[in-house]
């Protein structure tokens, strides 16, 4: 049975972007034409697509990293960690393994990948259910661990020797795959890769294990009403460690995507805050995984367009983009409950 | 290791420790009031931003500070509105107040200052250091001791407990929870602007990108590790303090065995969590907190 | 003097948007009495008692107090006119002293610090309690937390103090103090409102009674003209139905529920007395550790609805589906239009209303929500069924209809554990009971074995 769709986020969205219009004439800059940036540097050309289609796929990801535990009442701000981890890994894999075993090869990066991305989002878990630790606080002190770990690695053994930024040397020719991705191909060699078909699967799996599944049921039971969860034998533990654990799953996702994708190599600071830009995308879509599809589009679009905005404009900069997620936050979260009371009344 | 080089851990560690200090005193009374804390970090870089272009606009430190206070606290009304006219959760307010903050200074920065990045610094005199330190001592005595009489002996502060313990005790007796906590958070930010300013004008001498790395975050983390309490929080933040310093120090001293930046960056994050997981940790949030 | 009104409550209505709350209630509270108000739940007591102290305004209708209108605005002004509130939920906050809330009354008011310790002083030799001020409200007892609810009102000497079902939480000596202590407030000239509906107290200490049902005025007389039955009857609208009982049949396979020995017969009701907080929750614990280990279907209609049963942002399907999960999934999918029909049957046949299984669980009323629960958890055919307050909170229809459910349980063999701080309500339905004392179980005892007496002095620790 299909429920009646809620608009509210969608108004709140453009809510949002009117106020944004606003502060930008504040600037002294013409809201028609930050908005046309904006909206539509994605359309420029075949590679601007691509890299917007790119964007779609990492906030895709994030967007269920986030979306998973929040509905098993937690606030999972640890993706960021958790993503920057896993691409140190994808990368580091990519480098050490031999050409040789071919295949087997990329099938161990990924498996690698995902383990430690599921791993580390445990770890927030573990501190939860067995130091009873809030989960904000550990996520926030983990992603400042993780961070430095990757930088460590990558910088201290993998440094790539031909360039002066930061960054690893590229992975091996043979697990470069995505070179020869139709999809990559077609958009001019741009970021986008396969990967965006399994965000596409990704959040069409979630919403049939959100729905349709005993596991996802539970979570979602718990995340409402965690004693009565608990009364009826569904245990934190296991929702904790399954929520999280999926969380991680997805957030590697997101490192893979980088890696194995688009750069074939680990960048220090690749993300533009990934992790923070998943909890947008996820309450912009209310938590619908089908939703996520869309808003990640939509912030992907955004989010593209705000980096042409160093170069379009006198005074806004690609920063733009921050107080433009953040005032569709805001009227999203207001128009949701407008939307409560309008419907109690 | 010498006396010397002792003194100057401890004084480090006092110095490095302030910024958090404040945002911890702050994010006390928010906290405390029942209403959950995440946007420290934005109500520092605010008030580091002000306080530095303030002060380099107007050539008074004191002028800096009293700006970076109101204008956290102006800044803080959006939360304030967000989470109680419109009831939206104050976490997702939070991240998005952190996001703003940081998207709104690097352009307003630009319109002053036609620079993204840092603004001029401020006067770097002799004489102007000794002002600084001197205002920073005041205040810092000052902060402190408001605080602690604001938590302990006031009836707001009372008040303020009931809100975030028991709020229809408040409503009882003809007290508005929702006003005593939309005063808290007020005040928290107020406090935690001061911090921001201490960071820019005494700790650096101008505003840099993002110059707060985090500072917010390990304050709540200090509140809440410390379970609530104001002073037990100002002696997690001192630990905090002097990890740091002895990251600088390390990162200083010409060691044999090098510790590559990384680890001694993350030094306090993990002694966070180690102590996490080595302390008997039970935590008693206030009962309402949302 | 004394037969001066001192309020008057004249046509008094409230809405909640569509919903009748309060319906032109008129009567008049004389000076230095013991006024009760009694009715079920939802009658509007508590309305009316909001409207009094300036929580809720009223939709209609005007206050006369001391032969002046009154409107308050803010519960400040009731303190002003020296009307006191002690609620039926304490309003304390555990990890707080006595003394901090007793100086958040005493600051509202402009108490002085030395003021109030003298007031307090004063107010504990005359009653001779001695609360431990200095401690944390965890640290104190059911009786002591209603002493100092009492005590911060008391500290503003109010001259009309209002009791909301103050007896609910207190054993049967404790509640022979508490009435002792009204009358003694009586006679130092207060005025008090006694909101219950607890008939027997009401007939031994009340001058005047009100007796309100659905929002509206039934009657208000003296209490000398009410016998406990017609208050009952005008308080329920009705007469109240006989409860059948099954006949006792053949004795079954006992249980061992192995709690100090105690043996569970598959017919039988065993009844649970005690005051709230002698070790109720902890005797659940025990009870459903030991149904799982001897892996009994059990039917666990919950001690607290909101916090152990129901998921109230969930339509009624999926409440019913998570609590029988196991059932309705293989492989780890669900299938959940068998769950539709077998939803859609509990709600016909305990006239849940509205009749809707896509509702969220939030928008049915208090009564509604607790049959979808008890249809929910019989639903199964449990072995075991432990009912633990199952009519708390529910109107008298829905309490009969629950009682004669459990009834029907012990009849077709199943093994039911009625816990519930009504006594009353114990002693009705259950063959056999136990009494918690500090979590102790004593018992169990023969239905009928024991006098009023006895059982009170076992609820206050007395070994027998």
């Amino acid at each position: 049975m299909m429920k009646r769709i809620d608009f509210s986020s969608l108004i709140g969205f453009f809510v949002g972007v009117a106020i944004s219009s606003i502060l930008v004439l504040l600037f002294k800059e013409n809201p028609g034409d930050v908005l046309k940036v904006l909206s539509g540097s994605f359309l420029q050309s075949k590679f601007d697509m691509g890299l917007t289609m790119f964007y779609t796929t990492c906030f895709a990801f994030a967007g269920l990293a986030f979306s998973i535990p929040f509905k098993a009442g937690l606030f999972h701000i640890g993706a960021e960690g958790q993503i920057v981890l896993s691409a140190m890994m994808a990368a580091v894999m990519g480098i050490i393994l031999p050409e040789s075993i071919g295949t087997f090869g990329i099938i161990l990066i990924f498996l690698a990948t995902m383990v430690l991305g599921v791993l580390s989002a445990q770890a927030i878990a573990f501190f939860k259910v067995y130091k009873q630790g809030h989960e904000v606080v550990v996520a926030i002190m983990l992603n400042f661990v993780f961070a430095a770990i990757a930088t460590y690695v990558v910088l201290q053994n993998y440094q790539n020797t031909e360039s002066q930024n930061p960054e690893s040397s590229l992975i091996k020719p043979a697990f470069q795959i995505a070179k020869s991705d139709s999809l990559k191909v077609f958009f001019e060699n741009s970021a986008v890769s396969s990967f965006l078909i399994v965000a596409v699967i990704s959040c069409l799996a979630v919403w049939f294990f959100e729905t349709k599944t005993k596991w996802g049921l539970e979570i979602k039971a718990f995340g409402e009403n965690p004693t009565a969860a608990e009364r009826m034998g569904i245990s934190a533990k296991k929702v904790n460690f399954l929520a999280l654990g999926i969380a991680g799953f997805f957030s590697s996702l997101v490192g893979l995507t980088e890696v194995l994708g688009s750069t074939f190599q680990y960048k220090v600071g690749f993300s533009p805050a990934y992790g923070f830009l998943g909890i947008v995308v996820a309450l912009l879509a209310q938590g619908h995984p089908i939703g996520i599809l869309f808003s990640s589009f939509i912030m992907a679009v955004l989010h593209k367009g705000a980096s042409d905005l160093d170069l379009e404009t006198q005074f806004l900069t690609r920063d733009f983009s921050k107080v433009l997620q953040a005032i569709i936050i805001f009227c999203v979260a207001g128009a949701v409950y407008l939307n409560h009371r309008r419907k109690k009344s | 290791m010498s006396a010397e080089i002792l003194l100057g851990l401890i004084l480090a560690s006092i110095r490095m420790s302030l910024p958090i200090l404040f945002a911890a005193s702050g994010g006390y009374f928010s906290e405390k009031s029942g209403v959950a804390q995440i946007g420290l970090e934005a109500y520092l870089l605010i008030g580091a931003f002000t306080a530095a272009a303030v002060s380099f606009q107007t050539n008074s430190l004191v002028v800096g500070y009293v700006a970076a206070a109101l204008v956290a606290a102006a800044f803080a009304q959006i939360f304030n509105i967000l989470i109680f006219k419109f009831k939206a959760n104050s976490i997702v307010v939070g991240t998005g107040m952190n996001l703003l903050a940081m998207g709104l200074i690097p352009i307003v920065s630009k319109t002053l200052f036609e620079s993204t990045g840092s603004t001029p610094a401020i006067d770097t005199s002799e004489a102007a250091l000794n002002q600084s330190l001197i205002m920073v001592s005041v205040v810092t005595v000052l902060m402190l001791a408001l605080c602690y009489w604001i938590a302990e002996k006031s009836s707001f502060g009372l008040q303020i407990k009931f809100a975030g313990e028991k709020s229809e005790a408040l409503t009882s007796v003809g007290i508005s929870p929702i006003k005593r906590r939309w005063q808290a958070v007020t005040l928290g930010a107020l406090i935690t602007g001061i911090g921001g300013a201490i960071l820019s004008t005494y700790l650096a001498s101008s505003y840099s990108p993002l110059m707060s790395a985090g500072r917010g975050f390990i304050a709540l983390a200090a509140v809440i590790f410390a379970g609530w309490n104001l002073r037990k929080a100002w002696i997690v933040v001192l630990f905090f303090g002097f990890a740091e310093a002895i990251q600088i120090q390390l990162q200083n001293m010409n060691l044999n065995v090098k510790i590559p930046n990384e680890f001694i960056q993350m030094l306090p994050y993990l002694a966070t969590l180690v102590a996490l997981l080595l302390l008997k940790n039970k935590q008693q949030a206030p009962k309402e907190i949302s | 003097m004394s037969e001066l009104n001192l309020i008057e409550f004249n046509n008094i209505s409230k809405n909640y948007g569509s919903c009748v709350s309060l319906d032109q209630v008129y009567f008049s509270i004389l000076k230095n009495q013991i006024h009760a108000v009694i009715g079920e739940n939802g009658a509007g007591k508590s309305t009316l008692m909001k409207v009094l102290t300036g929580i809720v305004p009223p939709s209609s209708g005007a206050m006369v107090l001391r032969g002046k209108v009154y409107e308050p605005q803010s519960a400040q002004d009731s303190f002003r006119e020296k009307i006191g509130f002690v609620h039926q939920h304490f309003q304390l906050a555990d990890e707080l002293t006595g003394w901090d809330h007793l100086e958040l009354v005493a600051r509202t008011q402009n108490i002085e610090r030395k003021r109030l310790v003298d007031l307090v002083r004063e107010k504990q030799a005359k009653f001779k309690w001695s609360l431990p001020l200095d401690k944390k409200i965890k640290a104190y007892s059911i009786g002591e937390q209603q002493r100092l609810e009492i005590l911060r009102v008391l500290i503003l000497e109010p001259e009309i103090i209002i009791f909301d079902e103050p007896t609910a939480v207190l054993s049967p000596d404790e509640i022979e103090d508490f009435l002792d202590f009204m009358l003694d407030l009586k006679k130092q000239g207060h005025t008090l409102i006694l909101i219950s509906h607890k008939l027997n107290e009401i007939k031994k200490v009340a001058d005047h009674v009100t007796i309100l049902c659905r929002g509206q005025l039934i009657a208000s007389d003296s209490g000398a003209n009410f016998t406990i039955e017609q208050m009952a009857e005008k308080m329920i609208g009705r007469k109240q139905q006989a409860l059948v009982q099954a006949a006792s049949g053949a004795t079954g396979a006992s249980y061992d529920l192995n709690l100090i020995g105690l043996k569970l017969n598959n017919n039988e009701i065993l009844g649970v007395a005690g005051v709230d907080g002698n070790g109720q929750e902890d005797f659940v614990f025990k009870l459903r550790q030991n149904i799982g280990l001897l892996k009994l279907k059990f039917g666990d209609i919950s001690e607290d609805r909101y916090r152990y049963s129901i998921y109230p942002k969930q339509n009624l399907i999926e409440n019913f589906l998570i609590r029988h999960r196991e059932t309705f999934t293989r492989l780890g999918l669900v299938k959940k239009t068998l769950v539709r029909r077998e939803v859609e049957k509990i709600i016909s046949e305990w006239d849940v209303r509205p009749a809707e299984s896509d509702m969220i669980m939030g928008s049915f009323s208090g009564g509604n929500q607790q049959k979808f629960v008890i249809g929910r958890e019989l639903w199964h055919n449990p072995d075991v069924i432990l009912a633990a307050h199952p009519s708390r909170g529910v109107d008298i229809g829905a309490q009969e209809k629950i009682h004669q459910a459990l009834l029907d349980q012990k009849k077709n063999h199943r093994a039911v554990v009625l816990l519930s701080s009504d006594l009353d309500e114990v002693l009705k339905l259950s063959d056999r009971f136990v009494i918690l004392f500090k979590g102790a179980i004593k018992g169990p005892y023969l239905k009928g074995s024991l006098n009023s007496s006895q059982i009170s002095q076992i609820m206050n620790g007395v070994d027998l």
